[in-house]
């Protein structure tokens, strides 16, 4: 290389490596610690119904202040219907607050009012929130899909195989309906085992976890379509079952399938908006030019003092659902998958161990081709 | 020829720049003002004095000298010159009146030869360069006798470089009739038919003297040569030096050739846009990011002409580089209140880029290296006198060295550009002239194969300069002006897209100009034709999944007339008066949604819908733009003046975020989006010290301006059909004060500027998604209170200068997060109000010294070198604060969220660029 052209680079290099991010402190950044965080869901489904309350925390605290409580805890929380209808809920731990099984039901055309007392003395009320009419999910599909990852600092792609999650939703009485999609995943596992040798009956091992298809809610709206529908909604892309991803102290299990559920929410506008911003933030690129600002906007304010801030929603929804079980793991080369009629919404991982000689303890939501 | 003593020549030399290198306004021709009073045993400083005050001469002299000198004399109706000769008579001193304005007072050693029959005029030899037979003929025979006067016009021109010499003084001695050359050194006489012996002098110059029979108008251009003196001692100016004084126009920036030749080089490249944020009233969001802010204002509030044609991208490289080399440039203006009449489309300043038209001499280059671009201007005369062309381009070549780099990122990252301008001129005759200009640039940027953006701006302009007759111009005017940006998203192979938006500008304006002796009136009008192309996307690849969108084009026309007068009222008072009325439609086809009442705008709120036809008006605005300023001169050394001013603005940025980017997209006025409407009013006092060679002055400005565009919180501006319902309606509210001290001469030359300045909006809406910081006023994205320049300059000796220049200002506004919270599995994060905080202050000094190789008239390539250090100290000034989500570590400070300051220039940056001119 040419001496002047050494020198050119040399100065651009100087000058790119000139340009630089470094981490900001801005000490003037609020530091206030107890500002309310509320997450509660009614819907017209199964009791009961949960509120979480938290803490905010300010933006500068390190990851190891998280391990300290962040719960609200000793408060008075009260649902309240349009029809009379009222209950205090019971404490529980780290913040959550819980109906009891036959206490406030939610149903479609009411009006409900979450109100929190905390033991500072502070009141937080929410507007009365409507429960509209449940969205029917029609069905659950899927199509085989490539999914590619851009490797982190790198310009290499990893390409990845699966499904995609489709929904349809076709007879929406309204023609604007918020709809908050939820897709809960239950990744059924068996596997036998001879715990008195290899010639005695086995016992049959049901395994099973459970979690969400995204993290990130998926919405959407109503609007576009003239015949009242919503048609191929993405429910997002699940990739094909591995072997290895079984837990480590199972690695003889074999994958049985995937029950799928997805949730359609029919929410207020409000809400609609809080989750679209919550989309924002979180599918957010990290934008050197500084973006324009997203915030989520709450459903509750402070009644005794309206300047201070509260966080979080009050979501009042009905809830309407759909499950299918699906197989196509490394092996498959097509999709097997098959509508389920019901499955329960209070599923969490488990195991069961079926006994000879009668095997019957079979899961009650297991299903397989 | 004129011979000076050496002994004498520093104190002429001291004193004459301020003399000779006036530009009064065309063809005005001097008065003679007759001096009339009685002073006995009056000291005759007092006389002086009372002589300057009362009959406008500005007298200069050494008071040590005259201290102990009274006069005693009565004159009734005195000319200045038998005055001076009176009460000099019999003392060591003689005078000199220049242009009947300027008389400074020598000690008679001074002159070596005076010409005792003219002591009023110049001194000068009777070696003419033309002999007493070698009469000039203007005008045909044919046409002598058909008037009783007739013209002269014509260029004054630097004989050696073709450059045209503004304030060179032409002139006829007998007869006490003479006048200026302007800014483009054209002169214009206007004389009775006959034969004189016409004077041409110029500071620096050798005088000239030209002898002519005037038959009939006609065109002379005359050069002049330099003088084989110590060049360093001179001062060139453009314009008069109290041009601040006795100027109307107030709230003006301006950089000539000179100014431009020495400012400093950003790596290696002189950046005109840049520069003008060393001025007071005019900042920029940092190192990076285009365009500037004008008084509070937003980028898409100035409009940034060359040649007349708006450029609707300014910078390459995302910024860091203006779209126009510095050496294609003539002088720059920068209007940033007090805009004249004729000038509209933007609420908060004007720029006007003039490149340079007197190519039609001699050939000439000029170029530099640098390190981010090469460049090369070429003048070429191609019909000597007649038919000129100006061609120049540049060129980077940072694409290629990003290739060389080691990190895979940059190895795959883009940047790259070039532009090239021409500009070819053609004096037809004396009265009409044509200039065709073309302008092409474009950028290539791309970042570790995730977006490319291709982006350029073409503009072109066709001019047509008549003059009716020297108090009466036309300019015919049609241009066009194209900003596209493609946009490729590459970093998935299925959703591999891309989106193609422009802007289209067409214009045609007609402006006229009648001047008289205190009158000068502008007249014209303008009419324009947008049309924007938000965006069409398109897969760009056939496995992509991407399905084509295609946003509906917009498109409006606007009409302007309008008519200013300015008036001198007397000697103090002067008022320009002027009225623009704009009128503008909004054409189809184009669709109105209508939304629901009571609601916040949504998509969710469309409850029908309008489909106007092709060329169909959607909506139209107007408004009457008056412009009002006025002058109180006090004295030759000091004035106030006063303007007003309402502009209105059609078109719109739409900025993704609050730095502006090239992806910004440009929308027109609409029945949702409202045009802007600013009114300002600004005051200002203008005081010249040491014989003009110090200017300084202070203006005190406020701006109300209405129907700002802002954003609501979590606003979705890409490829929005309703962008209504992301976007609000906010008023601003913008004031500062501006002080000036600024040193034009002598061996430290510069300035320093402070601004305090401030810069609101406020929201007015009804529901919550509407209103920002509970509708009260917050501060602008270029809010920055304090800023402080110092640009000085240091002349080492005739080639060798160093220069220092040092910013300090506040930290602009910005909206930055203040909490966390969990939403399920998720944290969160809850921005501030809009704007509640600041970046750190941001400082910077750059140096650099520079060496010019030779000054030797003879030598026709001069070179120069200039080796500057940019931000000598390192200062890692904050361009911009964001958020990042990350897992935690030590790295971060074991934080999910961490917020991150970027920086431009986080270290000295040596840089070494060598200009060469031939």
């Amino acid at each position: 290389m040419k001496k002047s052209n050494l020198l050119l680079m040399g100065i651009v290099i100087l000058l790119l490596h000139s340009s630089c991010q470094v981490i900001y402190d801005d000490p003037s950044i609020k530091q206030d610690k107890t500002t309310l965080t509320v997450q509660a869901r009614l819907t017209n489904g199964t009791r009961p119904y949960y509120v979480r309350l938290s803490n905010a925390l300010p933006f500068n605290t390190q990851y190891n202040t998280l391990a300290k409580d962040i719960a609200v805890k000793g408060a008075r929380v009260v649902i309240d219907d349009n029809a009379g209808n009222s209950e205090v809920l019971t404490e529980g731990t780290s913040g959550l607050y819980m109906t009891s099984a036959n206490g406030i039901q939610g149903t479609v055309g009411r009006s409900y009012t979450l109100t929190i007392a905390t033991k500072e003395g502070d009141t937080y009320k929410s507007g009365a929130c409507f429960l509209n009419a449940p969205l029917p999910v029609d069905s659950i599909y899927y199509e085989a899909a490539i999914h590619q990852t851009l490797n982190a600092g790198t310009s290499v792609v990893t390409n990845e195989s699966g499904v995609n999650l489709y929904t349809d939703l076709t007879a929406l009485k309204n023609r604007t309906a918020y709809c908050l999609f939820e897709t809960r995943i239950i990744r059924e596992m068996y596997t036998n085992e001879y715990p008195r040798g290899l010639h005695e009956p086995e016992v049959r091992v049901f395994s099973w976890t459970v979690s969400q298809l995204d993290e990130v809610p998926t919405l959407n709206v109503n609007i576009t379509q003239a015949d009242n529908s919503i048609k191929k909604q993405l429910l997002g892309f699940m990739a094909k079952d591995k072997m290895s991803d079984n837990p480590p102290a199972y690695l003889t299990y074999s994958m049985i399938g995937r029950i799928i559920s997805c949730y359609a929410y029919s929410i207020s506008e409000e809400a609609y908006l809080y989750y679209t911003h919550l989309r924002q933030q979180l599918t957010a690129q990290n934008q050197i030019f500084d973006p324009i600002s997203t915030n989520l906007m709450s459903n509750i304010r402070c009644e005794n003092d309206p300047s201070k801030k509260v966080f979080g929603l009050f979501e009042v929804s009905g809830k309407a659902g759909k499950h299918s079980f699906i197989r196509y793991n490394e092996s498959d080369m097509i999709i097997h998958s098959m509508d389920v009629d019901d499955v329960p919404e209070n599923v969490s991982n488990g195991i069961i161990r079926d006994h000879p000689p009668v095997y019957d303890t079979v899961p009650v939501f297991w299903q397989h081709f | 020829m004129i011979k000076l003593k050496a002994v004498s020549l520093k104190l002429i030399l001291a004193l004459l720049p301020i003399f000779f290198f006036i530009e009064k306004s065309d063809c005005q021709t001097s008065e003679v003002k007759l001096i009339s009073g009685n002073f006995h045993d009056v000291p005759l400083i007092s006389f002086l004095n009372e002589v300057e005050s009362r009959y406008q001469l500005e007298v200069y002299y050494n008071p040590e000298w005259f201290k102990d000198i009274t006069v005693d004399q009565d004159f009734i109706n005195t000319p200045p010159a038998k005055a001076f000769e009176r009460v000099l008579a019999g003392t060591a001193y003689q005078y000199y009146i220049v242009q009947g304005a300027y008389v400074f007072l020598p000690k008679k050693e001074v002159a070596v030869i005076q010409d005792k029959s003219n002591p009023s005029g110049y001194h000068e030899t009777e070696q003419a360069t033309n002999a007493e037979s070698d009469f000039i003929s203007i005008g045909s025979i044919s046409s002598q006798g058909n008037s009783r006067t007739a013209e002269i016009r014509g260029h004054i021109l630097n004989g050696t470089t073709n450059e045209s010499i503004p304030g060179a003084s032409v002139y006829i001695k007998n007869i006490n009739i003479g006048t200026t050359s302007n800014t483009d050194g054209v002169f214009s006489l206007k004389l009775p038919v006959g034969s004189y012996r016409i004077t041409v002098e110029c500071l620096g110059f050798e005088a000239t003297f030209i002898n002519i029979k005037l038959m009939g108008s006609g065109n002379y251009d005359i050069q002049l040569f330099e003088k084989s003196v110590k060049l360093s001692e001179f001062e060139v100016w453009a314009r008069r030096p109290d041009q601040n004084i006795s100027n109307n126009q107030m709230s003006i920036v301006q950089l000539d050739r000179k100014t431009i030749k020495q400012i400093p080089a950003m790596m290696g490249t002189k950046d005109i846009l840049k520069s003008l944020t060393m001025l007071p009233g005019v900042k920029s969001v940092g190192e990076f990011g285009a365009g500037i802010n004008v008084r509070g204002g937003a980028n898409d509030q100035n409009l940034i002409l060359i040649e007349g044609t708006p450029v609707f991208n300014t910078s390459h490289l995302f910024g860091l580089v203006s779209v126009i080399s510095s050496d294609a440039i003539s002088n720059v203006s920068l209007y940033k209140g007090d805009i004249p009449a004729k000038y509209g489309e933007r609420v908060s300043s004007i720029v006007t880029i003039d490149l340079k038209h007197d190519n039609d001499k001699a050939f000439h280059a000029s170029g530099g290296i640098g390190v981010v671009d090469s460049r090369l201007t070429l003048e070429i005369p191609v019909i000597k006198n007649k038919l000129s062309l100006l061609a120049g381009g540049r060129t980077t070549y940072s694409n290629y060295l990003l290739h060389l780099m080691p990190d895979v990122n940059l190895k795959n990252s883009k940047a790259s550009f070039y532009d090239f301008n021409t500009l070819i001129n053609w004096k037809i005759n004396n009265r009409n002239s044509l200039s065709l200009f073309y302008y092409r640039s474009y950028d290539v940027f791309g970042y570790a194969s995730e977006l490319d953006y291709n982006y350029g701006n073409d503009i072109g302009t066709f001019k047509w300069l008549h003059e009716f007759n020297y108090r009466f111009k036309a300019n015919f005017n049609i241009s066009f002006s194209k900003y596209n940006i493609d946009k490729y998203d590459v970093k998935n192979m299925y959703e591999k897209s891309k989106t193609v938006s422009d802007l289209n500008y067409k214009s045609a304006r007609l402006d006229f100009t009648y001047s008289t002796g205190r009158n000068k009136v502008d007249f014209g009008a303008q009419t324009i034709l947008y049309r924007v192309n938000p965006g069409i996307v398109a897969p760009s690849d056939t496995i992509s999944r991407v399905l084509p969108f295609n946003m509906a084009p917009e498109r409006a026309l606007e009409n302007a007339v309008y008519l200013s007068d300015s008036y001198e009222v007397n000697d103090q008072i002067s008022v320009t008066a002027g009225l623009r009325f704009s009128a503008y439609s909004l054409l189809g086809s184009h669709t109105v949604y209508h939304y629901q009442p009571g609601v916040t705008k949504s998509v969710y709120a469309i409850t029908d819908s309008t489909v106007f036809g092709n060329n169909e008006v959607v909506t139209s605005y107007h408004g009457f733009e008056p412009r009002l300023s006025v002058k109180y001169q006090f004295d030759m050394t000091n004035s106030v003046k006063v303007s007003y001013i309402r502009s209105n603005q059609y078109i719109s940025l739409i900025s993704y975020s609050s730095v502006s980017t090239p992806e910004d997209r440009w929308k027109l006025s609409d029945p949702y989006f409202k045009p802007q409407v600013c009114d300002q009013l600004a005051i200002g006092y203008f005081r010249n010290f040491r014989q003009n060679t110090v200017e300084a002055s202070i203006e005190v400005y406020y701006k109300n301006i209405k129907n700002l565009v802002e954003y609501k919180n979590g606003a979705q501006l890409d490829l929005n059909p309703c962008l209504e319902t992301a976007v609000l309606n906010a008023e601003g509210r913008n004031y500062g004060i501006e002080v000036l001290v600024k040193k034009n001469s002598g061996k430290l030359d510069g300035w320093i500027s402070y601004t305090y300045s401030r810069s609101y909006k406020k929201t007015s809406g009804v529901f919550a998604e509407e209103t920002l910081n509970n509708n009260t006023y917050y501060p602008s994205s270029y809010d920055k209170p304090h800023d402080l320049t110092i640009m000085s300059t240091y002349h080492i000796n005739r080639r060798w200068r160093a220069s220092a220049n040092f910013s300090l200002s506040s930290g602009r506004a910005i909206t930055l997060p203040e909490y966390k919270y969990q939403v399920g599995t998720n944290w969160v994060i809850e921005y501030s109000d809009r704007n509640k905080y600041r970046l750190p202050a941001y400082h910077r000094l750059d140096l650099s010294i520079s060496l010019d190789e030779t000054l030797r008239l003879k030598r026709k390539w001069k070179g120069s070198w200039t080796f500057s250090i940019l931000n000598v100290y390192g200062r890692k000034n904050a361009y911009s604060v964001f958020y990042k989500k990350a897992a935690v570590s030590p790295a971060n400070d074991f934080r999910m969220y961490s917020l991150y300051k970027m920086y431009v220039l986080g270290k000295p940056i040596p840089t070494l660029t060598y200009n060469f001119i031939f």
